[in-house]
């Protein structure tokens, strides 16, 4: 990509507007917070306007050098936070499903999912975020995060099996059984 | 291969990154593994709601409106707004700056400047020279600057170098200092307001200005001996402070409604001398 010099603004504004979602989406996911998210997104282009100059295209995508900036200082604010208060709920506004008992279920079902993400790891929400909502590779994701491949295995199979042990207890308690229709006893 | 090994590789096998051989030996232990078998049934499906909850929450999310023209705005650089901008933008200064101008010119340990590099000596005079210009400044002084008469020392002693000079108001604006900083004297004059103590230390009399005037000498005041590292600038780590002590006569008195007292090392005579040239030098 051609890249914009620092110092550019009507360049800087285009990628600003290409990258800003993914930025703020990447944010949001593992802060759990719009308010957050929006302050993140600032801080991040702000990095992003004043590293551009040193920026390499020959050694990593930009969408890599991107995703390194975000989840690092989304990393970062996070330990901040982590002091003052926990991971939030989701907003209700999630799921807007026209079928009411499908948007109660769904609802219930992501705000498991989400408080199970929540709970994890900083460092295993970030490769959850980058594996399963931007589909990086391994190997991308060990090149944004600078980490071993082989941590990188480790930690989304330790996050994976973590969530499977958050979200297990309450679909165990309804046996698959037990929905079925039961036999009328007649006499 | 066993479970426990099988286990480890089982996210990776399912998101497709293991070569072909590690593939085919994960398939192999699960034909006749029930309880991989289960593990991989449990996986797929924590794999699927999370993939599914966090495009949900992001599909729901989006970069507010106004982000870029507020990022604009804070990446343009920032117009110098009042002197303290001014100065601080002119001189390349760190946005700290007035901390350490104040700290340099703090009236609780009137400093002398040891320096090795000439040139810093310059530049920190350019800074507390131009803050004490500031100081005239509509809109620098602050509200106990403005609600006194500051008076300006209209004669001062020769020095063997550059003289430092700054202005600092403390106590909650109930006072005003300046310091005025040589490298073989030191004056201070700080006025206060009213509203403290007005009954004068016990000393020998004299006048200054036509006002009764106490001077207290013999005592000992403490300096803080700022010595500036080599190739000093504007910004860089600034000094450690040594505290010695040293001889220092005291010239206490009522002026123009406050109290003035006029610390320093100098002989008296040229003490009495820098009290009797005190006029009203900022408006």
């Amino acid at each position: 990509m051609s890249r914009p010099q620092a110092g550019d603004e009507a360049d800087f504004a285009a990628l600003f507007h290409r990258y800003k979602d993914l930025v703020y989406r990447t944010a949001f996911l593992i802060l759990g917070d719009q308010g957050e998210a929006e302050d993140a997104l600032q801080e991040v282009f702000l990095l992003v306007y004043t590293h551009l100059p040193s920026f390499d295209p020959g050694r990593a995508a930009f969408t890599t050098w991107l995703h390194r900036i975000t989840v690092n200082h989304c990393l970062n604010r996070r330990r901040h936070r982590d002091r003052r208060n926990r991971f939030p709920p989701p907003d209700p506004a999630d799921t807007s499903d026209a079928d009411p008992e499908a948007q109660y279920l769904d609802r219930e079902q992501a705000e498991r999912v989400h408080r199970a993400v929540g709970r994890l790891s900083r460092a295993q929400r970030a490769v959850v975020v980058l594996r399963y909502f931007h589909g990086l590779s391994y190997a991308e994701i060990s090149r944004v995060l600078d980490i071993p491949l082989g941590t990188v295995k480790s930690r989304l199979n330790l996050a994976l099996r973590t969530l499977g042990r958050e979200l297990a207890p309450t679909d165990r308690r309804v046996p698959a059984q037990s929905l079925r229709p039961r036999e009328e006893h007649r006499p | 291969m066993n479970c426990h090994e099988v286990t480890t590789h089982l996210v990776a096998y399912l998101d497709g990154e293991l070569s072909q051989s590690e593939k085919q030996v994960i398939r192999d232990h699960l034909r006749g593994c029930r309880r991989c078998q289960d593990q991989v049934t449990e996986l797929l499906e924590v794999r699927r709601l999370v993939t599914r909850s966090l495009a949900r929450r992001a599909a729901h999310v989006s970069a507010p409106t106004g982000a870029w023209e507020h990022l604009r705005d804070r990446l343009r650089p920032r117009q110098p707004h009042g002197l303290c901008d001014r100065l601080q933008h002119r001189l390349r200064l760190p946005r700290w700056w007035p901390v350490l101008a104040a700290l340099l010119l703090a009236t609780s340990a009137v400093g002398t400047l040891q320096l090795s590099a000439p040139a810093a000596l310059r530049n920190l005079g350019q800074v507390v020279g131009a803050w004490w210009d500031g100081a005239r400044q509509p809109g620098f002084a602050d509200r106990g600057m403005q609600s006194m008469t500051i008076l300006k020392p209209a004669y001062l002693p020769p020095s063997r170098g550059t003289v430092l000079s700054g202005m600092v108001s403390e106590d909650s604006a109930r006072s005003v200092s300046q310091t005025y900083l040589a490298p073989d004297w030191f004056v201070q004059i700080r006025q206060i307001s009213p509203t403290t103590d007005w009954r004068l230390p016990a000393g020998r009399t004299v006048r200054v200005l036509g006002q009764q005037a106490v001077l207290v000498s013999g005592g000992k005041v403490k300096l803080a001996r700022l010595v500036m590292p080599e190739g000093f600038h504007p910004g860089t780590p600034l000094f450690s402070p040594e505290v010695t002590y040293s001889e220092a006569k005291q010239l206490v008195f009522v002026l123009h409604g406050t109290r003035v007292e006029i610390l320093s090392d100098l002989p008296e005579e040229e003490l009495l001398r820098v009290a009797s040239s005190l006029t009203a030098g900022v408006p």
